[in-house]
């Protein structure tokens, strides 16, 4: 059978020359739904887009691609339209961007159809369109784009691509700006319509468990190439590259506490830095000279299963081990630190009148000295606006806010709440100053903590070398600047250390380095208020978790306990969203 | 239509409240013109004692200044405000015989604006970095730092005079004979402005060109021309639209500049001969007209907002 997609030696670079992509080799056969993960620098963006003929000005990609056996053009000015959409589609991955925000989901739909030489589409083929990606209420097509949530525009997004006939759909991590509950569903969707079109499908993540989960095919990409490729279940159960089996063991798992969580040293180099030799040489435990002397080629190890490794069979890998238990126990309980009860807030909303959101409704939570307590929920849930408010940053509209048996509000003069309170942003690329080093940053921040710690000894605890005092946040990468992020709360000695979603933006390996800097500030007694979606880092850092669920709380207790008996119906299908790594993950779903 | 309905319910007494402002300061500039207030009113003609009572009374000078300014804004609600110091005809008839070769003028150059400064600007961001990027932003730069009175100069000398293609002197009759006196005028106006229109519409479609949703209209095989049109024209609008407001207030100052330049009957030439003969009343008529009409294009360019983007009329409602 010939390939419905087949590239061989893909490669994409700058205009001056820096190389992003280095050889890639990939073959996806019709109705094959095949994955390609990597983390971010892995090039596996700018591959679905020289595929596509689209990508950014200023890189170009060249090498050898066969479509349905035709050998199909990468310049994108010579690639024909009748190709683009349907022949070749491309699902990307923000839904709040994607749609044109000036036209009707109806617009999305008929201009597509039009451009492939069908007549304008009626309103009951509208509609059936829309049904197909899961949205019945027929009345969506009048409406306009940011009219709707998250979900449903990666659905319509779908519906748009499949409106010009796709024989293959690229799909750049089509669920990543969405929330865990929404992208389970939405993935189920993409496989189910998969399957019922015959359709070729390339799904771009970062996420090795949804890859598991989803694909027929897996390809691992690191540094501009493909490390290694297989059947899921057969890299499953053994991978082959170690990049694949660190980046498996980096994955936090749900139903347990690991006791070591950071496997990865380091970051993604990039793909210019490392050609003529193996990408992963300089993170890899197995290095020998010969890794850094030559690139290795590709080696089949099992049943389709390849890998560019040369020490690969004489290495003992294979899928990350249970270690540890449940959390340390601790000394007994000590006094209350934060104390919220009964805590209400709403917002107004434009064309709502009067009332508008009720975010937070009678929330009670509290947190010990030195303890760790979870909030957690999907958006929507309230979790961020509770942040807020204990930070002293929203008023709430009713209920208490105590730290350290003191009252929030109303304010009362003393010891100001940032002295108290510290947070940890998610987004580490907007939360540092780009203009000031991050010696100052931090020399600030310890001046109004009236500590006497140094800068280096401060960047010491979040595990950076004193170098990157004089260094400013654009120079370091996304987890080092979480690091810094980190430091600056901790330098000015908060009781309690609030951390809205510190790890969302971050690849999984960078994650389980951040994670194991707050395991760290835990043995030194900090006590934290984290606020996540992801229940399987909730496991890894929380004592006792609070499920939030529409600004109330549904459900608390030990971590152990909620999140291995969970009582509440929302906890349950939180759960459920958290990718297994297993076929039937999806399967299961009824969305 | 409600959300315009909202807007206009909001912005109609802040610019009634903006007018009125204005009006106090261009009444005051009569008390602040040189001389006498009565000798300002009374112009050339002989001061004699009945002449000078009979300003007194009918401007009410005898009274204070707030009741001057009443009486005076009373005059201008019911369309009355004054007559000329010059020819003694009324303020509001004078504006009235000019006003249409200014507004010809006006709207020649705004379509010019338009019509130029848009494409070239969306050539230029669909050729970014290209020939003819390059070219049309070079020659938004020649021409943005070009004074309109001396590309008028330039553009009668070579246009008129030593080519003779175009009219050098006055407006010419009503028709095709109008249109051909008013082009050099109106280039000469609208040049300027086609550079910052130009240059608005290049910046602006070139961060929408780099958005996903063009990326992903391109994905999914849309002609070039439904992309042009409904994904970067579309969102495009709003920023050129501000410029384009921005711009159409300033037609109406830079008409005096090219309206004298090229000879033209119009207001903008009132205003200087007004100014040279010291005709305080028509120069406060002209004033508070020019402020409305700012105010009303401002108006217009906020309710082109609500009908190009749906998310400004969800905000409006």
């Amino acid at each position: 059978m010939t390939p419905l997609l087949e590239a061989h030696d893909l490669r994409v670079s700058t205009s001056a020359g820096r190389i992003v992509v280095d050889g890639v080799d990939l073959a996806v056969e019709p109705g094959e739904c095949v994955a390609l993960v990597g983390e971010s620098g892995s090039g596996k963006s700018l591959t679905a887009r020289a595929l596509t003929a689209l990508l950014p000005p200023g890189l170009t990609a060249t090498g050898r691609v066969r479509f349905e056996g035709r050998e199909i053009q990468l310049d994108p000015r010579r690639r024909p339209r009748a190709l683009r959409g349907g022949g070749i589609g491309l699902l990307l991955q923000d839904p709040f961007t994607m749609l044109n925000p000036t036209a009707r989901i109806r617009v999305h739909l008929e201009e597509t159809r039009r451009a492939h030489g069908h007549g304008r589409p009626d309103r009951a083929e509208i509609a059936e369109r829309l049904a197909e990606v899961g949205i019945t209420d027929a009345r969506v097509a009048d409406r306009y784009p940011f009219e709707l949530s998250g979900g449903l525009r990666q659905r319509v997004a779908l519906a748009a691509c499949l409106a010009a006939g796709p024989r293959l759909l690229v799909a750049d991590e089509p669920t990543t700006a969405l929330d865990a509950t929404t992208q389970r569903g939405v993935l189920a969707l993409l496989r189910r319509i998969q399957r019922a079109r015959g359709m070729g499908l390339l799904l771009i993540t970062h996420d090795l468990r949804v890859a598991f989960s989803f694909a027929d095919k897996l390809l691992v990409m690191y540094a501009g190439s493909i490390v290694e490729s297989g059947p899921p279940a057969a890299v499953r159960a053994a991978p082959a590259h170690p990049y694949t089996a660190a980046l498996f063991a980096a994955e936090p798992p749900l139903d347990h506490r690991s006791s070591t969580l950071a496997a990865l040293p380091g970051g993604v180099p990039s793909a210019s830095a490392v050609a003529g030799r193996c990408a992963f040489a300089d993170r890899c435990a197995w290095r020998e000279p010969r890794c850094t002397a030559s690139r290795p080629l590709p080696v089949a190890r099992a049943a389709g299963q390849l890998s560019a490794c040369h020490r690969a069979g004489e290495i003992p890998l294979g899928p990350p081990a249970r270690s540890g238990g449940e959390s340390p126990a601790r000394a007994g309980r000590r006094e209350s630190l934060l104390v919220v009860s009964g805590l209400t807030k709403s917002f107004p909303l434009p064309g709502r009148g009067q009332g508008g959101v009720q975010a937070l409704r009678g929330v009670d939570l509290r947190v010990h000295e030195g303890e760790s307590l979870a909030v957690v929920g999907g958006s929507g849930s309230g979790k961020t606006t509770l942040a807020r408010c204990v930070l002293g940053l929203e008023r709430p509209d009713g209920g208490d806010v105590e730290i350290a048996g003191r009252p929030l509000f109303p304010r009362r003069p003393g010891v100001p709440v940032h002295r108290l309170v510290q947070c940890v942003f998610q987004d580490p690329y907007s939360s540092l100053n780009p203009r000031h080093s991050i010696g100052f940053t931090l020399k600030e921040a310890l001046r109004q903590g009236e500590s006497t710690e140094s800068v280096e000894e401060l960047l010491a605890r979040v595990g950076l070398p004193a170098q990157h005092a004089a260094k400013r946040p654009g120079d370091l990468s996304g987890g080092q600047r979480q690091r810094v992020a980190i430091a600056r709360a901790i330098a000015v000695r908060p009781r309690l250390l609030i951390c809205d979603e510190p790890v969302a933006a971050l690849d999984v390996s960078v994650q389980a380095q951040i994670l194991e800097v707050f395991r760290s500030l835990q043995a030194g007694g900090q006590s934290l208020l984290f606020i996540s979606h992801d229940l399987a880092v909730v496991r890894q850092v929380a004592d006792t978790v609070t499920v939030l669920h529409r600004g109330e709380v549904v459900e608390s207790g030990d971590t152990a306990t909620v999140l291995d008996r969970a009582g509440h119906p929302y906890t349950r299908s939180l759960l459920a969203a958290v990718p297994t790594g297993d076929p039937r993950w999806l399967e299961e779903t009824s969305a | 239509m409600r959300p315009a309905l909202r807007l206009l319910a909001r912005r109609l007494p802040v610019s009634a409240l903006l007018l009125l402002a204005v009006s106090l300061a261009v009444f005051g500039l009569l008390a602040l013109s040189p001389g006498s207030t009565e000798r300002a009113l009374l112009g050339p003609r002989p001061a004699t004692a009945e002449a000078l009572d009979a300003i007194r009374h009918r401007y009410h000078l005898d009274q204070p200044f707030l009741v001057q300014y009443g009486h005076w804004l009373g005059g201008v609600l019911r369309g009355d405000m004054g007559v000329s110091v010059q020819t003694g005809e009324p303020v509001a008839a004078r504006i009235a015989e000019r006003l249409s070769i200014t507004l010809e003028l006006g709207l020649y150059a705004t379509l010019l604006i338009v019509l130029l400064g848009v494409p070239l600007g969306l050539l230029a961001a669909a050729r970014r970095d290209g020939a003819a990027d390059h070219a049309v932003s070079a020659g938004a730069v020649l021409a943005v730092s070009a004074p309109s009175f001396a590309v008028g100069v330039l553009l009668l000398y070579v246009f008129g005079v030593r080519l003779g293609w175009f009219p050098v002197f006055g407006a010419g009759e009503e028709g095709w004979d109008r249109v051909r006196h008013l082009t050099l005028p109106a280039v000469a106006l609208a040049l300027s402005q086609i550079a910052l229109v130009t240059r608005q519409t290049r910046a602006a479609a070139i961060d929408v060109v780099s958005r996903d949703h063009l990326t992903f209209a391109r994905a999914r095989g849309l002609p070039g021309r439904v992309i042009w049109r409904r994904y970067a024209l579309r969102n495009t609008a709003v920023p050129v639209t501000t410029s384009v407001g921005l711009v159409l207030a300033y037609a109406m100052t830079g008409a005096v500049l090219v309206e004298v330049t090229f000879s033209l009957p119009g207001v903008g030439a009132l205003v200087m001969e007004s100014v040279s003969n010291k005709d305080v009343p028509v120069v406060q008529g002209v004033a508070l007209s020019a402020a409305a009409a700012v105010i009303a294009v401002n108006l217009l360019v906020d309710l082109a907002y609500l009908a190009l983007d749906p998310r400004l009329r969800q905000a409006a409602s």
